[in-house]
């Protein structure tokens, strides 16, 4: 059974295609990422999966059936900056509502959902903050609090919008692990991200994208340069040749504030 | 702010309540505002969510646009002598709320301002109460409670309509500075002492009672207009808790640590 399935997916904004008959299949119990350069669709991707964003063509399965009968097995993490984070609310607050479901908003959260907050709280490392306002918090932990409200809503498959933008290499490396931990108790999580640096390596497999879909599967099989070529295109280019005269004249690129390094 | 769009977008739903009922008969206009209350907000969220007007240009064209269609219908239909302007529709004026008196047997029973704001404030306060996760996720995240599932339509406009049949009322009994001035400053000025949703609710009743009580009897004191003054209150506790909060916050915060 696959984790996600799209098929013939195309989406517009403003009659300007921002995916272009994208289609794939994603395995179970993996991390997955999906990688291209900024406005390559990534994000849109998700959204088209989430049904955030009408879809122009094609149609989209989540462990074989259709969004509506598997909402409580996606969960949905957004990118940091869309929210308020000044918004009068708590860690716990935040988390809380991973568990609140259509139907039962009228209802008080029962004991399960305040012990499921709980744990899921836990699990990134946030209880001595869990009273903390959320606009109190480094990147980092803000972050966490999404992941930590995705936990709480005890999904199968989470989808990520770049959840590593914005935070240091520490907070990357706590992230990942966690991630990692999720997979090993057999979730799928599908992490958008939007370039090939360190975190790329960690995961299981890779789908590439720039507005076509490029390439999909194992990390292996999928990181080729021409893949890359065809993903990253002359930006890729720019970047290898910049190193390169760098490298080779010893340019200065030291800054204020880091003359004695 | 939607509140002040509001106040000027009802008039068309005044003026056809008048020329269906003849009579400036106030239930029937309160409707008509009612209804032009809501609409109001559903045509700004169209423009802004649809159209992607910004939000103030989308508010901005809303109530110009009713305002002057309200004020065309009054002069088309309504020419002549007729007793018929918002001012004295709408615009209720505090001091002088208590004139409408309800009597029935020669007892009475509270005025007309209670009696209708009363139970509308019984109403909002129990389904806010009851709501409070639905209004909390979908102000936080709209997105997010979509993705569940969650019909953030229904609470987008349940908030509106509340808004704009509150705003309504109370205009009738209070005039609209009241209204406008207390549907923001007493939250804004909460907002600058709490930051948990719940507490920022209760802050923001208490502010407002005191800032009544206290614009009340000033007004009393030096014999002038209560309306004006409550808001002016109002905004002095703001700029009031404004300073103390910055102040508190310089002489009892430890110094910053350094980071190495």
């Amino acid at each position: 059974m696959n984790s996600i399935e799209v098929h013939n997916l195309t989406v517009a904004y403003q009659q300007l295609p921002v995916l272009w008959d994208v289609d794939f299949e994603l395995p179970k119990g993996q991390i997955i990422g999906i990688v291209g350069p900024n406005g390559s669709g990534k994000s849109t991707l998700l959204k088209a999966i989430m049904e955030l964003v009408p879809l122009s063509s094609g149609y989209v399965k989540i462990l074989d059936k259709s969004l509506d009968q598997m909402r409580k097995h996606v969960a949905y993490v957004p990118q940091r900056e869309t929210v308020d984070w000044n918004f009068p609310a708590s860690v716990r607050d935040v988390v809380k509502m991973g568990r609140y479901q259509p139907g039962r908003l009228f209802k008080r959260l029962t004991d399960l959902d305040n012990q499921l907050v709980d744990e899921a709280i836990e699990k990134v490392k946030l209880t001595p903050f869990a009273n903390r306002q959320i606009g109190q918090l480094s990147g980092g932990q803000q972050q966490r609090v999404f992941i930590a409200r995705a936990l709480a809503q005890g999904a199968d498959v989470y989808l990520m919008d770049e959840p590593f933008v914005g935070v240091d290499v520490a907070t990357e490396k706590a992230i990942m692990d966690l991630l990692q931990a999720m997979r090993d108790e057999g979730k799928t999580i599908v992490v958008v991200h939007h370039d090939l640096q360190a975190v790329t390596a960690n995961f299981d497999y890779l789908v590439l994208l720039n507005t076509r879909l490029i390439a999909h599967g194992a990390i292996g099989d999928v990181l080729t340069s021409e893949n890359l070529q065809a993903t990253y295109g002359g930006q890729l280019n720019l970047f290898a040749q910049l190193q390169q005269i760098i490298q080779e004249k010893d340019f200065p690129i030291r800054e204020k504030g880091f003359e004695d390094k | 702010m939607v509140g002040d769009a509001i106040s000027h977008s009802v008039l068309p739903g005044i003026v056809i309540a008048y020329l269906v009922g003849s009579q400036t008969q106030s239930s029937l206009v309160l409707i008509g505002a009612a209804i032009f209350g809501v609409l109001t907000t559903i045509i700004i969220d169209f423009l802004y969510r649809k159209l992607k007007l910004q939000e103030d240009a989308s508010i901005g064209l809303t109530f110009t646009w009713l305002f002057a269609f309200g004020v065309l219908l009054i002069s088309f239909f309504a020419q002549g002598n007729v007793d018929l302007d918002q001012e004295c529709v709408l615009f209720g004026e505090l001091g002088l709320a208590f004139l409408d008196k309800i009597i029935i047997d020669g007892r009475l029973y509270g005025t007309k301002s209670i009696a209708t704001l009363l139970p509308a404030f019984l109403l909002v306060l129990m389904f806010v109460v009851r709501g409070f996760k639905g209004f909390q996720l979908n102000a936080f995240q709209a997105e997010f409670a979509q993705t569940k599932g969650i019909k953030t339509g229904f609470w987008h406009f349940a908030l509106m309509g509340m808004v704009s049949v509150v705003t309504v009322l109370s205009f009738e009994s209070v005039g609209a500075i009241l209204v406008v001035g207390f549907l923001v400053v007493p939250p804004a000025t909460a907002y600058l002492l709490v930051n948990d949703l719940k507490r920022l609710h209760i802050f923001s009743l208490c502010i407002a009672t005191l800032n009544i009580l206290m614009g009340y009897f000033l007004a009393l004191k030096l014999n002038v207009s209560i309306s004006p003054t409550i808001i002016t209150v109002s905004g002095v506790v703001f700029f009031l808790t404004f300073v103390f909060k910055t102040t508190k916050f310089r002489l009892f915060n430890s110094p910053r640590i350094p980071v190495k």
